[in-house]
């Protein structure tokens, strides 16, 4: 394998890797704003 | 087509001819956009500032590589004994350009630390230049509305294009001026490495708008984004945060410029013109949503591959249509626009809400004002309302107060 393949390959891997990421973090995102809000609300159910 | 893709990343021993010249392309237009949209993001999605001069902070990364990288490289190629031909005046810098660039590149060819090095160097500068040239459109502008913004900002993006259309000694006037190829130590296809940098810059870029959006000063931004006059009477400096969120980006967008002249290895104002460089990035942040960096990379995927896809099968697409296949991605670009803001104004990924630990964001932005208006017509008297007026006027007397 020559260099230009090699590199091909890293640019594919860096051009899956990057969207892949960007998704996993806005799932956890958006996970953790769900479980915020689900806290917060039952610390408020418990005080009310 | 995507047999055609998938055949090309199975095969691609063969580097970087036919489809996998295609993909490689993809790869490098979708690392440029990526910067350029996720800056626009940053300006209009997060803060509110409608930013449609993008093209002017582009081309002030890729006047950086022609005017200065360039002369700096030849300067010193020269220092270290190659007989270089005159470059001093308008007319030696872009006829002897040629042969110039030619000579640099063999000398480069055997020395990667000094290509690295001018790339390293071309970056640094763009993006001071472009922190730069986003301070100089904020001193007229940012006290601007929005509408007002928008139109001074598209001038300045012409303005830009002008000056280096007819400054020859900036990027050559309309012939353009070829740049050293600083990857010529590389044996392989340099496209490659430029491709794979785009990317990289691409996901630095996004960490670090990332890291600022979820600070306190991304919440100032939204905070400015909703209601500037309220931040400004809390004691905010509303225009110096609005200029210093245009200067950051602004120095982000013009990487993307320099890093396109390296692309490809030749400057000229025509390769940055405002439509591609400014309503694109436009329609990519308004397709995927504003305000969300996802989205923002999602619209980038679909627009740059679509655009690509239409570009390499224009002659096939030809027998399709009844018009010049050459107005296709005008009237896409036109037609997607008014589609998307029509159909789905949030994008395809709607802004989620905040994140702030130990606060209920959702419940602070749904919470219902419950006003108790019960004492309300006592205190606004007994003509207030419409029924109030007919009361008023039929000189009938309040039974129910």
């Amino acid at each position: 394998m020559d260099w230009d393949t090699i590199l091909f390959w890293v640019m594919i891997a860096i051009w899956v890797i990057m969207p892949a990421f960007i998704v996993y973090e806005e799932i956890r995102e958006r996970r953790a704003l769900a479980e915020s809000e689900a806290s917060t609300e039952e610390i408020e159910a418990v005080n009310e | 087509m995507i047999q055609d893709i998938a055949l090309g990343l199975l095969i691609s021993g063969v580097a970087v001819e036919g489809t996998s010249r295609l993909i490689v392309d993809i790869a490098m237009y979708f690392g440029l956009f990526v910067i350029v949209a996720m800056a626009l993001n940053f300006q209009y999605g997060n803060a509110g500032i409608p930013n449609m001069g993008c093209a002017v902070q582009v081309i002030v990364g890729g006047f950086t590589v022609s005017a200065l990288t360039t002369r700096l490289i030849f300067s010193i190629v020269k220092s270290s004994g190659v007989e270089l031909m005159p470059w001093a005046d308008d007319f030696d810098w872009v006829y002897n350009n040629p042969a110039n660039v030619a000579m640099t590149n063999t000398y480069i060819a055997d020395k990667p630390m000094f290509g690295v090095s001018m790339l390293l160097f071309s970056l640094a500068v763009a993006l001071i230049l472009g922190a730069v040239i986003g301070w100089i459109i904020a001193l007229p502008a940012i006290r601007l509305r929005a509408t007002y913004l928008m139109i001074v900002l598209i001038t300045m993006a012409d303005a830009s294009q002008i000056f280096g259309r007819n400054v020859p000694a900036i990027s050559g006037g309309t012939l353009g001026v070829f740049i050293p190829d600083i990857f010529k130590w590389y044996q392989g296809d340099r496209t490659i490495l430029t491709a794979i940098i785009a990317l990289l810059i691409g996901l630095v870029s996004f960490f670090i708008f990332r890291t600022m959006l979820n600070s306190p000063y991304g919440r100032l931004m939204r905070s400015i984004r909703e209601n500037e006059i309220t931040v400004g009477s809390v004691g905010k400096n509303v225009v110096g945060i609005r200029r210093n969120i245009l200067m950051f980006a602004s120095g982000i967008t013009a990487l993307s410029g320099t890093l396109l002249a390296f692309y490809f290895s030749y400057v000229v104002e025509a390769n940055y013109q405002r439509a591609f460089w400014t309503y694109w990035p436009w329609l990519m942040l308004i397709l995927g949503g504003p305000g969300n960096n996802a989205g923002t990379f999602l619209g980038c995927a679909l627009v740059v591959a679509m655009r690509r896809v239409i570009i390499v099968n224009k002659w096939f697409l030809q027998a399709v249509f009844f018009f010049p296949i050459a107005y296709f991605e005008s009237i896409l670009l036109g037609v997607l626009l008014i589609v998307v803001i029509m159909f789905r104004p949030n994008g395809l990924i709607p802004e989620k809400l905040l994140y702030i630990p130990g606060v209920n964001y959702r419940k602070l932005v749904d919470e219902e004002a419950v006003v108790d208006w019960r004492g309300a017509p006592k205190a606004r008297g007994a003509s207030s309302g419409i029924s109030g007026i007919f009361r008023t006027l039929g000189g009938r007397k309040e039974a129910d107060d």
